[in-house]
């Protein structure tokens, strides 16, 4: 099984520097070498997860070792699935990086198959985990096209107005992706609460920041469709969404204590003890 | 203004008043206020995550005597309960009021249009209702709503909970039947890459200095040999028995466990030195309890006996309690609940939320009563529907298509997604 999820690295390795040169040769063949590449690493993964699914005999989403795996897997598959790589190729590599990223980190922490408390055997747990986490997914990509856009935008007159205008779109189309299932998300969790404790919504630090993220992105959609902006300040709420994303998935979980605690801190025991120590 | 005419100033005080009514509304539909609003939410809800709310603050104050002052500064400031705090619900209030106007704006805006456009619109529209039925349900919660606890011994009968204290009559009966503890057994089935878990019989030798570390399996024999120095000893060791809740049954005599949780984890042991024997229990959370009734065996090898509960922990798997509704003496539902799992009856759910780890035969139960919740989760449902129409059933623009560029000039509410 270890297998599998090292040849998802790989895969995702190799389509990093394939998408790399891709981006240098601006040849379309390398490119479409890459997107092969990320396919078989979602691939791979999908039958990782899957035989852990069947091992456990539940959904392999419950702490943060199959969370990042999820992650991982989620942000290649949004990636595919949107078609973002029609418009900016180089999201591809900032994809295939953050893939990695979420996979070396996840491989820090233990792969053990552990039994689940009470309130998280549920159904809900496949749905409300999978959903957040696609959303997640959606907003990684957002916050890498924001980036880009920031990113290209200082560079200055070097690159055309339709690399820039792509990155603005990619960005909005991705936080309404990721706006619409971290709704699904809540509302799932909010659902499972109300069945396993009787109250949907209990200001636990976790859900207390799902909603603040939630609500940054939606300045974020108003801002952009209504008001119309664009460029650099829609670029900037992109960023500053995604990071409250990163503390309600990780920062939470290692500063705050509330329902969620299962969850684990965001290092591993033996790497907190071998720091902090 | 004032006129001689009454009539006249009347109708210039209507204008006035229907021109400040309809600025009011310009202003609590506009996106910068509820933008606003959502802003200083979000603040709010970061404080209080990062300051102790409610009961955390008597934790926050065993640990930190100093910060009395400062908490109670904090508390008067209504920082220590944000989520309750009259400004926070005054700032919900003020979101709900906003939300109400641009549902009514968007109303308005959706007659007007054609196509996707109006499609988009009328998701908004359901998107910002829907929204408003989350907080109505909310209200109704915080109104109507009741909420408490209910301890349970099995066979009782109660028909009233306890909320902050005091008690709250139902309108029928609870009977618990039947309490049940389900435990993950120490061999860890899940486990994919098995690890040395359970128990360990630690067998020390005092003259040797030699330890073995056997597992607490009974049946199985094993024979220890220690060295020559200072003088060489063999002893078969046996496990014959093991426990996890040791207790002495008072009216048999006999040992039993009382329970599946480790809570006095005990083995009985057999130590055999040629024909000699001796047995005795020996008790993992009591080490210097082993009693040293050491039969003839056991004193001439001189040995020490300590058992090691290493792991489990035993991790709970489930708890579930078997309840009854009476009403008078009829029967009017039966049901095993369990996490996950409520029991619903006449607009009350009860909620298998603890248990008595000393005593399995009780339960505890929450009780609660929420009528909002049909309409959260209209709500929901709504929300969903509804942003799936803004941005897929309806999308703005379709990928490769060109943007028509009066999507994106401010304020142009015809136009615009949300």
């Amino acid at each position: 099984m270890t297998l599998l999820f090292n040849i998802a690295f790989a895969a995702y390795l190799l389509a990093l520097g394939v998408a790399v040169v891709a981006l240098l040769t601006r040849r379309r063949v390398v490119e479409i070498c890459a997107h092969g590449l990320l396919g078989a690493g979602v691939l791979a993964q999908t039958v990782y997860m899957a035989a852990r699914w069947h091992a456990a005999g539940r959904a392999p989403f419950s702490n943060m070792f199959e969370s990042l795996v999820l992650f991982a897997w989620a942000m290649v598959a949004v990636y595919l699935v949107l078609r973002i790589r029609l418009r900016v190729p180089a999201i591809g590599a900032a994809t295939a990086l953050l893939a990695v990223l979420a996979l070396a980190y996840a491989s820090a922490f233990g792969s053990d198959i552990k039994p689940l408390m009470p309130a998280l055997q549920s159904n809900w747990l496949s749905v409300h985990v999978f959903t957040c986490f696609l959303g997640y997914a959606g907003f990684a990509i957002s916050f890498v096209a924001a980036v880009g856009y920031i990113a290209v935008s200082r560079a200055g007159s070097g690159a055309g107005p339709d690399l820039i205008d792509s990155l603005d779109a990619v960005t909005a189309k991705t936080v309404a992706f990721g706006f619409l299932f971290l709704t699904v998300g809540i509302i799932t969790g909010a659902v499972w609460a109300n069945s396993a404790w009787g109250t949907y919504w209990s200001w636990d630090p976790k859900e207390t920041w799902s909603l603040i993220t939630w609500l940054i992105y939606a300045v974020y959609l108003h801002c952009r469709f209504m008001r119309g902006w664009r460029g650099k300040r829609a670029a900037w709420i992109a960023i500053v969404g995604f990071l409250s994303v990163l503390f309600t998935y990780l920062g939470v979980n290692f500063l705050l204590k509330g329902l969620h605690s299962y969850a684990g801190t965001w290092l591993s025991e033996t790497a907190f003890k071998s720091i902090f120590s | 203004m004032a006129t001689d005419d009454p009539k006249a100033d009347k109708q210039t005080m209507n204008q006035r008043r229907r021109g400040s009514a309809e600025r009011l509304f310009v202003l609590l539909a506009s996106v910068p206020f509820a933008a606003l609003v959502v802003a200083a939410i979000a603040i709010a809800c970061i404080v209080g995550t990062l300051l102790p709310q409610g009961e955390e603050v008597v934790q926050y104050l065993k640990k930190n005597p100093d910060a009395v002052q400062r908490m109670e500064l904090l508390g008067f400031l209504g920082l220590t309960h944000v989520y309750s705090s009259a400004w926070f619900i005054a700032l919900l209030g003020l979101l709900a009021m906003s939300l109400a106007a641009c549902t009514f704006r968007r109303l308005r805006a959706a007659a007007d249009r054609t196509g996707r456009a109006r499609g988009r619109a009328v998701g908004s529209v359901i998107t910002h209702i829907s929204l408003l039925l989350v907080l109505a349900g909310g209200v109704i919660r915080g109104i109507w709503g009741e909420r408490g606890e209910m301890p349970l011994r099995e066979g009782e009968t109660k028909s009233s909970f306890i909320v902050q204290g005091q008690p709250v009559e139902l309108p029928f009966s609870i009977r618990l039947l039947n309490f049940e503890l389900e435990t993950y057994g120490p061999q860890d089935e899940w486990n994919l890459r098995p690890r040395i878990v359970g128990e360990q019989l630690v067998v020390r030798s005092r003259l040797a200095g030699t330890e073995w570390k056997l597992p607490v399996e009974p049946g199985i024999a094993h024979e220890l040999t220690t060295a020559e120095q200072p003088a060489r000893q063999v002893v078969i060791v046996k496990v014959l028995r093991k426990v996890a809740d040791f207790v002495i049954d008072m009216e048999t005599r006999e040992v039993k466990s009382r329970s599946e949780l480790p809570r006095n984890p005990a083995v009985l042991v057999e130590m055999s030195h040629h024909s000699r024997t001796n047995r005795q229990w020996l008790f993992s959370r009591h080490p210097d309890f082993d009693m040293h009734d050491t039969g003839e065996a056991a004193r001439v090898l001189d040995m020490r006996y300590v058992v090691e509960v290493t792991s489990p922990k035993t991790t709970i798997k489930d708890y579930k309690s078997t309840l009854q509704v009476l009403e008078g003496k009829n029967v009017m539902a039966e049901k095993t609940i369990e996490v996950n799992l409520p029991l619903s009856y006449a607009g009350y759910t009860f909620y298998q939320s603890g248990f008595n780890p000393q005593d399995l035969k009780w339960t505890s139960l929450q009780v609660v009563k929420d009528p909002g919740v049909p309409i959260v989760y209209a709500g929901f449902v709504l929300m969903i529907v509804g942003l799936a129409a803004v941005f897929y059933l309806y999308p703005q623009d379709r990928p490769g298509a060109p943007r028509p560029e009066s999507v994106s000039k401010p304020g142009n509410i015809h136009d615009a997604a949300f």
